[in-house]
């Protein structure tokens, strides 16, 4: 699909940003993304997040950030911001800012149009751009009569009608119930195969695993960068950071306490299943759990290592 | 909750089936004519010709009389304040310590008459011209109409973030009576409105950035186009030249001796 699949598609070189009020946002802030690469990007509320999705395809911008930024191996110019769309789509967090136009069609025939690109395409375009998103026939829709889960999903069509090869979005599965999240996961995986090169700034550790091949923890500047699995075995900085690791992580590690024998935690339940069989298989049908005196001590080790404030309670189990 | 002009733009009438540019031109020219006539008779005409154009339209009028009815209250005074007035001209009818209340006599009943037609015409005229398409297209087709660009962009964000920031009100509204807040005549209500709306002013504020950041980080560099095509006929032209003939000829009998300018008042 991309033309990108090789070579660095964002590089950022010592980012730094201030806030209008002197607030320092981003400090020294540096990764590198491959082209094709699916990484997410984490970090507590405030951390800077949003703001480094803006300076991506120029729109934040000062001395600070001048020349740090490359885009499919280019230095980022700010009088050419409208020519970026063609390299770097990004979905905002608040479906309401990006769908702003009248009618759904005209906000996904947007981009394209100011693109320059010629009307049959821009039709061609809109129609499956709506359709990779499961909106198939949405074009004279009002947007503000759409769901939540719709208008998060139409916001994405407004961007791929661009068809850039990078796609940047911040919170994708913030608020939405558990069927549209899962919609739009489906959607985020589909992109991710079809060699996109995706930053997906997230709070849903558990969707994580699905989607991204890398983890960048983001707090004013880099504090960590690795796989998921890196990322997540490094439970301190991640704790440190305000952040959790994936629900199943947590429960396989008080399975370790009980006994079970596992090396490497799953992250998602898929792994999890995977593990499971093997164990069993191993141990000839079956799983044997185990209960010591030093087996509720050991979760609560567990428990605290991952928690900012919870406490394992022993009487919970019964 | 912000009622829509656009309700009946669904139904089907000659009027909705009409060219919206042609027929925005069309029914802004009759506007304008009737605003521009002082012939009481004239502008009665004038009125005729609305209350039909909006019975082809085949909106209720129930409903255009409801949305009617805020110009009502604003042109009922009229009728008091043009023909009674402090001036010391006409009958005198009241003495308030040298200040005489005069009633000036039946042709300025006659004046305020038609100041008042006038008004409810134009806003009757309304309903035929923008509410037999949807927003979205009516706002195409003033594009369409090579109307300054960032004029359609006024209008097109007004229609499309009216509905936000409604809510975003209702939200507050409701965020407010939960926490017991009760809406009374006095200075503390008015302060709690007073900075409830405030803040929704801050939070358009930043909204609006937001969707500028949107708009630029799809390629936006000044002006708006879209992909909706109008195709019009020979429909259209007969009913532009019928509304807008019309129009014309309001304005041709207000200049003929038949019916002059209204008579000494101006």
């Amino acid at each position: 699909m991309t033309a990108t699949a090789k070579g660095v598609a964002i590089r950022v070189h010592d980012l730094n940003y201030r806030y209008p009020d002197g607030t320092v946002a981003l400090e020294h802030v540096s990764f590198e993304i491959m082209g094709g690469e699916s990484v997410a990007l984490v970090g507590p509320n405030g951390a800077g997040k949003s703001t480094l999705l803006l300076h991506l395809n120029g729109i934040l911008h000062s001395i600070g950030s001048r020349g740090s930024i490359e885009i499919l191996g280019e230095p980022i110019d700010p009088k050419k911001i409208h020519e970026m769309p063609k390299k770097i789509g990004i979905v905002f967090q608040d479906p309401d800012d990006m769908l702003f136009m009248p009618l759904l069609g005209d906000d996904v025939a947007f981009g394209p149009i100011n693109l320059g690109i010629e009307r049959e395409e821009v039709k061609r375009r809109v129609a499956t751009s709506l359709e990779r998103v499961g909106l198939a026939g949405y074009e004279t829709r009002v947007s503000h009569h759409l769901s939540g889960g719709e208008k998060k999903r139409a916001a994405i069509a407004t961007v791929l009608s661009m068809e850039p090869d990078i796609i940047a979005m911040d919170e994708p599965t913030a608020n939405l119930d558990p069927k549209s999240r899962a919609e739009l996961i489906d959607i985020l995986k589909t992109l991710k195969s079809e060699g996109k090169t995706l930053l997906i700034i997230t709070h849903d550790v558990n969707a994580i695993p699905e989607l991204a091949d890398r983890v960048i923890i983001l707090h004013r500047t880099v504090v960590a960068d690795g796989t998921a699995r890196e990322v997540f075995s490094d439970t301190e900085t991640l704790v440190a950071a305000g952040l959790e690791v994936p629900m199943i992580m947590q429960f396989f590690e008080v399975l370790k306490a009980f006994e079970y024998p596992c090396d490497v935690l799953p992250l998602s339940i898929e792994s999890a299943v995977r593990n499971l069989t093997e164990t069993a298989e191993n141990g000839g049908g079956h799983i044997h759990l185990h209960i010591h005196e030093h087996t509720h001590s050991e979760v609560d080790s567990a428990f605290s290592r991952y928690h900012h404030h919870k406490r394992y309670h022993r009487h919970q189990i019964g | 909750m912000i009622s829509e002009i656009d309700r009946y733009a669904g139904i089907s009438s000659p009027i909705h089936r009409w060219d919206p540019r042609f027929r925005i031109v069309s029914i802004f020219a009759m506007i304008f004519s009737v605003i521009l006539i002082y012939n009481l008779q004239l502008v009665v005409i004038g009125m005729i010709f609305a209350v039909i154009l909006v019975y082809i339209s085949k909106i209720p009028f129930s409903f255009v009389l409801s949305r009617m009815k805020l110009v009502f209250i604003f042109v009922l005074p009229f009728f008091v304040i043009i023909p009674i007035t402090f001036t010391n001209t006409g009958l005198e009818m009241a003495n308030f310590g040298g200040i005489t209340l005069n009633y000036r006599g039946i042709e300025y009943v006659e004046f305020a008459a038609m100041i008042a037609i006038k008004a409810l015409t134009a806003v009757m005229l309304i309903f035929p011209m923008i509410g037999t398409s949807r927003m979205d297209i009516t706002i195409k087709a003033l594009e369409g109409l090579h109307l300054p660009n960032k004029l359609v962009q006024m209008f097109a964000f007004t229609y499309r973030y009216i509905f936000v920031l409604d809510d975003e009100f209702m939200r507050m509204d409701r965020a407010l009576a939960s926490r017991g807040f009760k809406k009374r005549g006095d200075l503390y209500t008015l302060k709690t409105i007073s900075k409830a709306i405030a803040m929704l002013f801050v939070k358009s504020y930043e909204r609006a950035d937001r969707v500028f950041y949107a708009m630029r980080s799809k390629g936006y560099a000044g002006t708006i186009a879209t992909l909706h095509e109008f195709d019009s006929g020979r429909d259209d032209w007969v009913k532009t030249a019928v509304v807008a003939g019309f129009a014309l000829l309001l304005q041709v009998a207000a200049t003929s001796d038949t019916f002059g300018t209204y008579g000494g008042l101006w």
